[in-house]
């Protein structure tokens, strides 16, 4: 065998440039296959360890993705808030435990801000049931303390006892800003891999403060509130985006949910985050499915090319064939010939597309994390991708046998083959 | 004396052919000797090879390479007979371009472990082997010389090497020397029948110059040992 | 950002049949909430009368009639239509089931003729005797109504929250 696998190679050397162009093909292809697998697979994985242990995510009455999406993702904005009043109400219900209110809507560098209570540090859960904490400083106590998350203490270069500016809305670029009322870096928590990473916690009385001298969106002109007069105002505040509630008894939620729907003062929608993000995915899914069948498609016309290739240099291999059966070569050595050849070119291209992808997504780890709230995790290869890397082999080993197959044909019609 | 080649009552007719390529009553061929084949085009010199070399699969009669019958034996095992005994020199073209010249003499001894330790019999290393044939062969310092690189001649005597390493007992070649000049012709030939001797091998030398059968024991005329009636024959 | 566009084109494409979806009435679908606690399984299903019977008016003929009866036997043996993992050792303990041709002796306020829907809202409760083998449950309301072809359920374990949809070829929810 190990004879065989040498002449392949050097044969293969031989007719590098139409085989390298063919590696070109099925190692981009590859790399294009596991690639859209790893986003799917780390969205997956984001999505559902950003939220554990709430029971309810409650909002304005719109769509249950689009309300996960915006109280648990940051993705989107709410369309309305919900009034204090309803909130107490929900946090008065006898079978809720905790309800933590989020208000969000501001922002800093592109990272969002939400306001919050302290219970907030207490009741969210990420991942496994694991509860957040800090690697500095402690909760917001003052209404004018923040606490970041991980990411943005990193990415901005924060630590505690620094001043920051919040800037009204989200985006980049053309905000106004709450330059009248900085905020104090009082704690940054530790990297959790989900939205947290990526928010600035404040109290939800900041948020008000901040909102103090503001209508309609932009500051009334001519009229500040200095930071240190805010306290004398009530800062309770009028409305909040959504809450997060936890249940004494979890046999209890549909109920709470149907009350929660069905509460007389405004539409509020109750969602199970994790029925939510299940409806996500059935969505997603059909999208999910189509991406995957496209870039199969791309291998598959990648293999296909290696198949075309070396079909089309079977011709010109005649007389090799017929000199290598003649020292005494089997048929079976001339099908195995071709054969390995495609799982060579098959398998460097995996190898290839492997490293190639693993590249890119260190590159592009901080700009996807960025902009789509995917991690990508450092990793050469993930195991639920082995699958489709053992179906390109496959398929490799497929597009191997037919020129295998004509080549075993030709050397039985060809025999010794000593006039050309 | 053994016989090498030992061919009774053999036919062969090709898949949807109308009528038999081959029918020879009897082609016995002693061990160690040198027999000039000859054979005009068409004459079926190409299939009576390959029934020779168990790359054809002959479908009736007798057909004994040193001693063991190939009718009916496996093809693989066929292909083990050829790799083990046999040495074969074409007309042209006889090395695989992309390998080097030691890797293109080496090649039987890839196939073949007998001959990979029948060669090794003579030097501790193949590359050693390989050597004193080139040197024998007058083709030192080709080694390293990439095949397409050498002239005809040069290729010629590398395939001769190939075919003698390991020392098979039958080395066919069939129209070796058509593409060299007449001075190279009989310089080759006479390299070719010295190393068979040295060998031992039994000498099938096929040819339609029968000026070059004076050297060898016995020369045989094919359309004379074979009866198949003479149809149009591409062959 | 672009991501985030087609997740909320994606979840306005979902709005019209997921924000009601508690009181959602679509025939030939129905839904399913199950709620572990403790020891005590709860299941609470509520279906558009038409996926049970065909029908969602009072039953006037023989045939309805026996439809209705037909109806109310096969979810009185629930431990027929739900069967949780084995090895939990899960038995029926209560059951309620409610619906407005169910009261015959009522005042049909739901009864005036026209194009109402009516629904079933039913609920069981098993107590497991082992709830941590509880893993998975297999519902064969298929089998018992035809007119069912898709069952939405919804369920809130210790090991999570979960969705899923039913057919009659996928009868079986695990978490």
């Amino acid at each position: 065998m190990s004879h065989l696998l040498h002449i392949a190679l050097r044969s293969a050397w031989n007719r590098r440039l139409t085989l390298g162009l063919t590696l070109v093909a099925i190692t981009l292809s590859v790399a294009m296959l596991i690639g859209v697998e790893r986003l799917r697979y780390e969205a997956h994985r984001g999505f559902s360890l950003s939220v554990s242990g709430t029971d309810l995510v409650v909002g304005a009455r719109t769509s249950p993705i689009q309300l996960i999406l915006y109280a648990v993702f940051r993705i989107g904005e709410a369309t309305s808030n919900i009034d204090w009043k309803s909130f107490q109400d929900i946090a008065d219900n006898p079978l809720v435990a905790w309800a933590v209110p989020i208000s969000l809507g501001d922002s800093h560098h592109g990272f969002p801000v939400m306001g919050t209570t302290p219970a907030y540090f207490e009741h969210f859960h990420y991942s496994d049931s694991r509860r957040l904490s800090f690697i500095k400083g402690q909760p917001f106590q003052d209404i004018f303390d923040v606490v970041l998350g991980m990411e943005v203490a990193s990415q901005l270069g924060y630590t505690i006892g620094d001043r920051i500016v919040l800037s009204h809305g989200m985006g980049e670029v053309g905000l106004l800003e709450h330059d009248d009322k900085p905020f104090i870096v009082s704690g940054i928590l530790a990297p959790t891999g989900t939205p947290v990473d990526r928010t600035l916690h404040i109290s939800l009385e900041g948020i008000t403060a901040i909102h103090l001298n503001w209508v309609g969106g932009v500051p009334m002109h001519g009229f500040t509130i200095p930071g240190e007069h805010v306290r004398k105002f009530d800062l309770t505040p009028k409305d909040i985006t959504a809450a997060l509630v936890g249940l004494k008894n979890r046999a209890a939620v549909f109920r709470v949910q149907r009350q929660i729907n069905e509460h007389k003062d405004e539409p509020l929608l109750a969602v199970m985050p994790g029925v939510a993000l299940e409806q996500l995915w059935q969505v997603i899914g059909v999208a999910e499915k189509t991406l995957l069948a496209v870039t199969s498609m791309v291998v598959f016309v990648g293999l296909s090319g290696l198949a075309a290739v070396l079909l089309a240099s079977l011709n010109e291999r005649r007389r090799e064939m017929a000199i290598l059966r003649a020292i005494g070569a089997r048929r079976r050595d001339i099908f195995l010939l071709m054969v390995s050849e495609s799982l060579l070119v098959t398998l460097g291209g995996i190898v290839l597309g492997v490293i190639l992808l693993s590249a890119a997504s260190l590159l592009l780890a901080p700009w996807v994390q960025a902009n789509y709230g995917i991690s990508l995790q450092p990793a050469l290869i993930y195991v639920s991708e082995l699958k489709l890397l053992v179906g390109v082999v496959a398929v490799g080993l497929l597009a191997g046998l037919v020129p295998g197959h004509r080549a075993y044909k030709m050397s039985l019609t060809d025999g010794l083959m000593s006039r050309i | 004396m053994a016989l090498a080649i030992d061919i009774q009552n053999v036919r062969f007719r090709y898949a949807g052919a109308a009528a038999d390529c081959l029918d020879i009553p009897l082609l016995q061929v002693e061990a160690g000797v040198r027999t000039f084949l000859y054979g005009p085009s068409g004459s079926g010199k190409s299939t009576l090879l390959g029934l020779m070399g168990g790359v054809i699969q002959v479908q009736q009669g007798t057909l004994n390479i040193l001693g063991k019958n190939l009718v009916q034996m496996r093809p693989a095992i066929c292909d083990r007979m050829r790799a083990d005994h046999i040495g074969f020199i074409f007309q042209q073209f006889n090395l695989i371009p992309y390998l080097s010249v030691m890797d293109n003499i080496l090649l039987p001894c890839r196939f073949s472990l007998r001959r990979q330790q029948r060669a090794l019999a003579e030097s501790s290393t193949l590359e050693g082997v390989a050597r004193r044939l080139l040197s024998r062969l007058q083709l030192e310092k080709t080694e390293h010389i990439p095949v397409t690189k050498l002239s005809v001649g040069q290729q010629q005597r590398v395939a001769a090497a190939r075919a003698l390493i390991g020392k098979p007992e039958i080395v066919i070649a069939d129209e070796p020397t058509s593409a060299l000049d007449a001075d190279r012709q009989s310089a080759f030939l006479d390299l070719l029948l010295q190393e068979c001797t040295e060998a031992n091998a039994a000498l099938i030398f096929v040819s339609h110059n029968r000026q070059l059968a004076a050297q060898f024991h016995h020369e045989i005329s094919l359309p004379s040992i074979n009866i198949a009636v003479p149809i149009e024959n591409t062959l | 950002m672009i991501k985030s566009k087609i997740l909320l084109l994606l979840s306005m494409l979902l709005t019209p049949f997921s924000t009601v979806a508690a009181v959602a009435h679509v025939h030939g679908v129905a839904t399913l909430q199950l709620a572990l606690d403790e020891s005590l399984l709860h299941l609470n299903l509520s279906s558009p009368l038409d996926s049970l019977l065909g029908f969602e008016h009072q039953p006037r003929t023989e045939k309805q009639k026996t439809a209705v009866r037909h109806m109310a036997d096969q979810l009185h043996q629930a431990e027929r239509l739900f069967r949780p993992t084995l090895a939990a050792r899960c038995t029926l303990k209560t059951y309620s089931l409610e619906s407005p041709v169910l009261e015959t002796g009522k005042h049909k306020e739901h009864d005036h003729e026209g194009h109402d829907h009516a629904d079933l809202n039913a609920e069981f409760v098993f107590y497991c005797a082992k709830p941590n083998e509880l893993r998975d449950l297999e519902i064969n309301l298929f089998s018992y109504f035809p007119g069912l072809l898709r069952l939405k359920t919804e369920a809130a374990t210790p090991r999570g929250q979960s969705a899923a949809i039913l057919t009659p070829s996928k009868r079986r929810i695990s978490w």
